[in-house]
């Protein structure tokens, strides 16, 4: 069997009331990592610890608070979950809408000691009218209590259950001074409770032998019992003493006397455990939760909240204020790859500045000329002036700054072509010369830096 | 109902589960400010480099200013390169450099020897013309070939 969440979520501390006729019962109980620890309080220290934001929990009689098994001839749980409340509907003396309700998990229809037979689907439905609810919290509240939330007291019992030996039907039994309140289950299924007023064992007897015949078709009607005896302690001895003979081994008290179902409505309040449910929650629907939880949960709602925010806003604003600086840059980017081209740039980015760069050596090419020291008409004068002084005869001249090429014939001598090569490195140029015999020419090259 | 009083575990959840949807964001944004972030270097770089070549435009155009000139001019230099001589005279298209624009004309010359050639350069003289290329081939007659490239600069 699955385990249910413990109902008060999240508190690590709670109140527990057992307050009936005649009977005002309280414990308050601490987790303690798997476990509880536990002690008996006064109504005056449980009104204090509610000051405080204390969880409260009470029990919720088998008389207002119903059990009842529901079978669905379906064997898909999540079908037959769908169609648990029609069949709640039909088996409650009420109409749904004004009771509260919750169903346990939902089992398959084959399982041992499932109090209804047949195949398909079956599962434990808790159900309790509201108007039930609201007399049962302010009886509660006129003892100066009010309990955050209600459980079941049968299903507490039954939660408490020392061994759940599966061959056996449990008859647990919980005296209290003025009644009594019977739960039966077969191993560990829980299968009803009922409350009794007065104590008689002719009355539990009558209890235990109607559902052994009517349940499941009899099917249980031989199987042995074993009794589970708590709460006062004279009256579980007048019991004990009615049930003569029961051989001991048949017979388990339950520990902790008239605590003990206080104090299972503290574990199930603060511990995981089967057969909980969350159905019946006070009457305004109000959550499960103590007010000190409702307030820690409150903080850590809002804490979340306000760092997600923090975290989204701080986020966004640092991006908005990149993908702004990143779009003033494209726009000073834009402007500077204009001023050097003289005229707009549809191109973005890389591909600008590469078209900025282009234009940028295109004019500065175009303008060597003019970093050109002297005229270059006046140096072509120049040359020819030389060479015709130097009687060379120019073959071919280039001028192009930075460089100048200039071919002569080679008739003119050695002597000639220094004096001529002379005067081209006094103008500046770096030269080199290449001969070519063959073809009676002699190659000045060279270059100049620009000013 | 259960979900109903079990409301505020549920809001808790939702926060939780808004907080790490919002963390999972938030990583994917960093993410994405870390690209911007390196685009951001990139851009600065780019702007650098714009910076030096903007120095040397204003450098080319300060050079411009003083060879540069007005409309009236420009029509002055085109009629003295008919009457150079050439035998070929081409003008290519103007190149745009800020507020100027750089023209050049390609005479063609075909004399008989290079003292002619060299002569054509002077009906240029006093014009604010540059010359900026000059080819000349001498053939086995002493007759000269070549091109000569003038630039000028005129202000737009």
């Amino acid at each position: 069997m699955r385990m249910a969440r413990a109902l008060a979520i999240g508190s690590k501390s709670v109140y527990a009331l057992d307050i009936h006729e005649g009977c005002q019962l309280a414990v308050r109980a601490v987790r303690r990592g798997t476990g509880i620890q536990w002690l008996p309080v006064d109504l005056d220290a449980l009104q204090a610890g509610m000051e405080t934001g204390a969880a409260v929990v009470a029990g919720l009689s088998a008389g207002p608070g119903m059990t009842a098994w529901l079978s669905a001839p379906l064997a898909d749980a999540r079908k037959a979950r769908l169609v648990l409340p029609s069949l709640l509907d039909t088996r409650l003396p009420f109409a749904l809408d004004d009771c509260r309700y919750a169903f346990s998990e939902v089992f398959p229809g084959g399982m041992p000691g499932l109090p209804v037979g047949g195949e398909g689907t079956a599962a434990l439905a808790v159900a309790a009218r509201r108007d039930d609810l609201v007399a049962r919290e302010q009886a509660i509240e006129a003892t100066g209590c009010r309990p955050h939330y209600l459980d079941h007291e049968g299903l507490a019992l039954w939660s408490g259950l020392p061994s759940g030996d599966p061959g056996k039907l449990h008859v647990m039994v919980w005296c209290r001074p003025s009644a009594t309140l019977v739960v039966l289950g077969y191993g560990t299924v829980y299968w009803s409770s009922h409350q009794l007023p007065g104590i008689d064992l002719e009355s539990i007897m009558r209890v235990v032998r109607l559902q052994r015949r009517s349940v499941a078709k009899g099917v249980f009607k031989d199987a042995p019992l074993h009794w589970c005896l708590g709460g006062d302690e004279d009256r579980v001895a007048i019991l004990r003493a009615d049930l003569d003979g029961v051989p001991s081994d048949a017979v388990t008290f339950l520990p902790d006397g008239r605590y003990f179902l206080a104090r299972m409505l503290a574990q199930r309040a603060l511990l995981p455990g089967s057969w909980q449910f969350a159905a019946l929650a006070g009457p305004d629907g109000e959550a499960l939760l103590g007010p000190r939880v409702r307030r820690r949960m409150v903080v850590n709602l809002v804490v979340l909240l306000a760092a997600s925010v923090l975290l989204a806003g701080s986020v966004f604003v640092r991006r908005q204020l990149l993908d702004r600086q990143l779009r003033q840059m494209d726009r000073a980017i834009d402007a500077a790859v204009m001023r050097v081209t003289g005229y707009p740039v549809v191109a973005r980015g890389r591909d600008a500045v590469l078209i900025a760069e282009r234009e940028l050596a295109g004019q500065k090419a175009d303008m060597a000329v003019y970093a050109w020291e002297g005229d270059l008409s006046v140096l072509a004068g120049r040359i020819a002036e030389a060479a015709a002084q130097a009687q060379i005869e120019i073959m071919r001249l280039r001028l192009s700054p930075p460089r100048v090429q200039l071919e002569i014939r080679v008739e003119a001598g050695a002597p000639a072509v220094a004096r001529m090569r002379q005067m081209l490195e006094a103008e500046g140029f770096v030269l080199g010369i290449q001969g070519f015999p063959e073809e009676q020419r002699v190659v000045l090259q060279g270059e100049r830096g620009l000013e | 109902m259960t979900r109903m009083v079990r409301g505020y575990p549920v809001l808790i959840r939702l926060a939780a589960v808004l907080l790490l949807f919002t963390v999972f964001w938030a990583v994917r944004e960093v993410s994405g400010m870390r690209n911007a972030a390196g685009l951001v270097t990139q851009r600065r770089v780019v702007l650098d480099r714009l910076v030096v070549m903007e120095r040397e435009s204003l450098g080319l155009d300060r050079q411009a200013a003083v060879w540069a000139v007005g409309g009236a001019l420009d029509l002055q230099i085109r009629a003295a390169l008919s009457r150079a001589g050439g035998v070929h005279l081409l003008y290519s298209a103007p190149v745009s450099m800020g507020s100027y624009r750089i023209h050049k004309a390609e005479i063609s010359m075909d004399q008989s020897d290079l003292s002619v050639f060299l002569a054509g350069l002077d009906v240029l003289q006093g014009l604010p013309l540059r010359l900026s290329r000059l080819e000349m081939d001498v053939g086995a007659a002493g007759r000269v070939t070549g091109a000569l490239v003038f630039t000028w600069l005129e202000r737009l």
